[in-house]
């Protein structure tokens, strides 16, 4: 008897267990809707705070439980979980999440949703893949060079720089009266990786990336302007590699800039709230110079954030009025004046910023186009460039060729269905 | 209550059955996941022992198992020795002891992205109290950029290593000596054996417990390495910090190659389980009784 009554209260704790390990948390019949994103609600991060609670507010019925993940986490967080059944509703995308997490079906064709014609029709390689919209794209995020004006007029130049030699002799000149210019923190390679793609977006032809994800282009020869623009930075010692490589962008870098240190330095738009907030000087964010004399300054900008639907989504009617609530033109507005993104929506203007217009002028006149790192297949074409890119600062006198080798050993050309 | 077979296997099932569940069935999962071409959550294709060629022959793969072994001899060389000198102290300051115990003890309880950060700063070339702490005592040469540079940056990783898990290991040495009769130590002292020579005749010799699950818990430790390096380099300058497990990360995570990543992490397993069964299989020769 004791024997039976042992057995069976073992059963019962082993039973206990099992279903302990397999619970899925489902929450019973609550309406709870599951988002997962890089901009945190905690800190108000792109205005998610007003943004969410004015969804909480327009739809009472819906428990919006919206968590936040860091964005190099995102294919370690969420790939798991997908393959597991448990990934959230709804979950913050670009380009390359999105065609890592499609390709393996995990998210939902939204071909048929109503704001998928209101998507500016030059973004369409970006929403889609195989030929099915997977993701509303909310914003198109410059990249530029900040400028602190004060600085600059101290060391009696009057305008920002609108090419390479000019950047140049502008370097020269803040280095002639003391004053630091260009902050090049690159410690974790972020930063050698971004003004690498400056330079793309002036020395690499249109249609090169297509080429090498074909197999028929390579970065030897096309990248080398890039790779010799840093060269000359250090030559110069108008930026010391040695250094750069132990200074940490937010640790190091952005402290100095809006403490009023540094003349310039690369960042993107969703830093510019922040910025105008804490500097007290005159600050614009600009084009990148990186052009021969008398061309135009050009950037990059990454396109999204976005957001796409788990296609196991438990929720999925929620998660679709998710999407159209950010999509309206009213939240959409929110959304891009706390980024300072442009918009990508045919009926919502992009918002305006005195301290931005610069690069918006750039951005109309079609001087502002996608990253390279985005719009490569590799879906690490972006820890690949910033490998290939730090060598540039280990080795800074090595010719062109060495780094261009290595950026083709290591970004792998894909081509998708 | 006599235990009996069909008893003994219903009191281990529940730990049994979870054992399978988490610790079985994933390591068979990875080794079948290693023979094929897997990408993602996609099952792939059965290719035999391709990504085992790829792992042997790809020159990051072998950086990075180069860098692990650095790194593994650095830390285990240094927390252990640090950790003795440590205990030793502590064992004979008996006032300061719980105290010391503790304190030594915090930085293993820290959170690794807290310890990373804080590292960070204490590193940073231009603001970080190491350099300026070096300036200030007129060793201006020994300021380095240490993170950045690639000479220095595994090892300064190493160091909050070390710095992270000298207390744990010292309180595991602390242990030992406190496991030692005092008669021995009165003998000892009646034969003049004071310090080194107590030490290296007595003390050492009876501490071979203690150093034999120091030794094993720290190089399995350091050979699995891989988080401070995601937060303070990322695996960075180049190639001169990423470790088998951050590569391992980086494949399987970023690339989303699971079948490659997969192989790296079968190589890393037996790797660790070879090292290990040297270290326990050597260093239990040399435990004394008393």
């Amino acid at each position: 008897m004791r024997r039976i009554a042992l057995a069976a209260v073992l059963a019962a704790g082993i039973a206990v267990t099992a279903s302990g390990c397999a619970s899925t948390g489902d929450g019973g019949d609550e309406n709870v809707l599951t988002v997962v994103s890089w901009k945190s609600e905690d800190t108000n991060d792109a205005d998610m705070k007003t943004i969410n609670d004015l969804f909480r507010k327009e739809h009472p019925e819906i428990k919006l439980e919206y968590t936040w993940v860091d964005n190099p986490d995102w294919l370690t967080y969420n790939n798991p979980r997908f393959a597991a059944g448990t990934a959230a509703d709804v979950l913050m995308l670009d380009r390359v999440k999105m065609i890592a997490f499609a390709s393996q079906g995990f998210l939902a064709d939204l071909s048929d949703q109503p704001w998928v014609d209101r998507q500016m029709d030059d973004l369409t390689p970006f929403n889609q893949y195989d030929g099915k919209t997977y993701q509303f794209n909310a914003e198109n995020i410059p990249l530029g060079l900040y400028a602190n004006m004060d600085l600059l007029a101290q060391a009696g130049i009057d305008e920002v720089p609108q090419t390479w030699p000019e950047f140049i002799d502008a370097l020269e000149t803040l280095k002639a009266a003391g004053i630091p210019g260009f902050s090049v923190p690159n410690k974790g390679g972020w930063m050698g990786e971004q003004i690498a793609l400056e330079l793309a977006a002036t020395h690499v032809p249109a249609g090169w990336v297509e080429d090498y994800d074909a197999g028929d282009a390579s970065f030897t020869g096309t990248w080398d302007p890039v790779v010799d623009a840093f060269k000359e930075l250090f030559a110069k010692d108008l930026v010391d590699p040695a250094l750069s490589l132990g200074l940490d962008p937010n640790v190091d870098a952005m402290p100095e800039f809006q403490a009023g240190k540094w003349a310039f330095m690369v960042q993107g738009a969703w830093s510019l709230t922040n910025i105008l907030e804490n500097a007290q000087f005159e600050v614009t964010l600009n084009a990148f110079p990186g052009g021969p004399a008398g061309s135009e300054p050009k950037a990059f900008n990454f396109v999204g954030s976005g957001w796409g639907i788990n296609a196991a989504a438990k929720n999925p009617d929620a998660a679709r009025t998710y999407l159209d609530f950010l999509a309206s033109p009213e939240i959409a507005t929110i959304f891009l004046e706390a980024e300072a993104g442009f918009s990508t929506l045919k009926d919502v203007p992009s918002p305006s910023n005195e301290a931005s217009k610069p690069i918006e002028d750039s951005f109309a006149a079609g001087n502002v186009t996608p990253s390279v790192a985005q719009m490569l297949n590799d879906p690490d074409a972006e820890f690949d460039l910033i490998k290939g890119v730090e060598n540039i600062f280990l080795n800074p006198t090595a010719p062109a060729s060495d780094t261009t080798s290595l950026l083709n050993s290591l970004v792998e050309p894909t081509q998708l269905k | 209550m006599r235990l009996t077979r069909p008893t003994a296997l219903l009191f281990i099932a529940p730990a049994l059955i979870l054992f399978i569940l988490f610790t079985v069935y994933p390591a068979v999962s990875g080794l079948w996941l290693s023979f094929t071409d897997a990408r993602g959550a996609l099952a792939g294709d059965f290719i035999g022992i391709e990504n085992y060629v790829k792992a042997f022959t790809d020159p990051k793969a072998a950086a990075a198992l180069q860098n692990t072994i650095v790194f593994t001899v650095i830390s285990v060389v240094l927390q252990n020795a640090l950790a003795l000198a440590l205990a030793r102290w502590m064992y004979s300051h008996t006032r300061l002891q719980g105290f010391a115990r503790v304190g030594t003890l915090v930085p293993a309880m820290m959170a690794t992205v807290a310890v990373a950060y804080i590292w960070s700063y204490i590193y940073s070339p231009i603001t970080g109290p190491l350099n300026t702490l070096l300036r200030a005592v007129g060793l201006d040469g020994a300021a380095k950029i240490w993170l950045g540079d690639p000479t220095t940056a595994l090892a300064a990783i190493a160091v909050v290593n070390v710095w992270m898990f000298t207390g744990y290991a010292a309180t595991i040495y602390l242990s030992g000596f406190l496991s030692i009769p005092s008669t021995i130590f009165e003998a000892a002292a009646i034969d003049g054996a004071r310090g080194w020579k107590l030490f290296r005749s007595v003390e050492w010799p009876l501490l071979a417990p203690a150093f034999t699950v120091n030794l094993t818990l720290s190089t399995i430790g350091a050979l699995r390495v891989f988080d401070l390096i995601l937060l303070m380099t990322k695996g960075g300058p180049g190639f001169s910090t990423e470790s088998i497990s951050y590569v391992i990360f980086n494949e399987s995570f970023g690339k989303l190659n699971y079948g490659y990543g997969s192989s790296l992490a079968v190589i890393l397993l037996i790797l660790t389980v070879i090292v290990s069964f040297i270290l326990t299989t050597v260093l239990r020769r040399r435990e004394v009784e008393w």
